[in-house]
């Protein structure tokens, strides 16, 4: 593939996969919430201890529900590193002088929210905006409440 | 003293996935009384309508205004600056927690969490409940 079919098609596609994917998790997320939120509404009319057993299968499923949020970041970040390999791919094609089409830009025009992200400073913390951090890189709640602790004393 | 149930409490989240979320949590919680925004500047306005808040739990990661810089506007205003504030994010490096902690939040909780982690931190910022 030229690096023309790279910017312009490859890429572009990339990013409309991972959109599909971003929006199927959200329907996804939000039609269990909406059945679960109607079990919990029928809980009122059943025997006390199967209320409490349901009400606890209910939280585990609104906290697994969290997917939706990580997933949304995750793509997120992965739409900034294809916005970077436009602009390198861009950059190589500019220096060997093919001609730069406005292709590439357009389609990054419809994600500006991750231009924008990957510009130079939209946020004055910055360097504190990273998104989730990968299982084996992220901090535990245990390291977090450590940390707080220390930094209370 | 014990927590009163019926408080206002402010959750600020720009995925409105997770807003829901928290507010079942909350609910299975026993709190009702639950307004939501969708970044820092949002929830500003809702803090200075006046009604008072007995807790702001936000995410970080948001545009225009993330939750540091809505955390660091409530802490200079007079009227907002003893607002109880936890951080729920995913931002889990060690200098979000320490700019967080320097900003004043009241504690910190990272993605993903369970009903349990947001009670335990509830109660250690709100008291028992």
């Amino acid at each position: 593939m030229t690096e023309n079919g790279i910017r312009d098609d490859l890429l572009p596609e990339a990013a409309r996969e991972l959109d599909a994917v971003a929006l199927v998790a959200e329907e996804a997320a939000e039609r269990i919430l909406t059945a679960v939120e109607k079990i919990d509404e029928l809980r009122d009319g059943m025997p006390e201890n199967v209320s409490e057993a349901v009400g606890e299968a209910i939280i585990e499923i609104f906290e697994a529900c969290g997917f939706q949020d990580l997933t949304g970041q995750r793509v997120g970040r992965i739409h900034q590193t294809l916005n970077g390999v436009a602009d390198r791919v861009e950059a190589v094609m500019t220096h060997t002088g093919h001609a730069a089409s406005s292709e590439a830009k357009r389609n990054r025009d419809k994600h500006p929210e991750n231009v924008e992200k990957s510009g130079s400073e939209p946020f004055s913390e910055e360097g504190l905006l990273n998104g989730p951090q990968l299982p084996s890189d992220a901090k535990t709640q245990e390291e977090i409440d450590a940390l707080m602790d220390q930094l209370s004393k | 003293m014990a927590v009163d149930k019926g408080m206002r409490i402010l959750i600020v989240d720009d995925y409105k996935t997770m807003l829901r979320i928290i507010r079942n949590l909350l609910k299975q919680l026993g709190f009702n009384n639950v307004d939501e925004a969708t970044d820092g500047s949002a929830a500003l306005q809702v803090l200075r309508r006046g009604d008072e808040y007995g807790l702001v739990i936000s995410d970080w990661n948001m545009e225009p205004m993330t939750g540091l810089q809505l955390l660091k506007e409530v802490r200079a205003d007079a009227k907002l600056k003893s607002t109880p504030f936890i951080m729920i994010t995913a931002e889990s490096k060690t200098e979000n927690v320490v700019a967080a902690k320097q900003a004043g939040v009241n504690n910190y909780i990272v993605k993903p969490f369970n009903a349990a982690t947001l009670k335990t931190k509830m109660t250690a910022v709100i008291g028992a409940f």
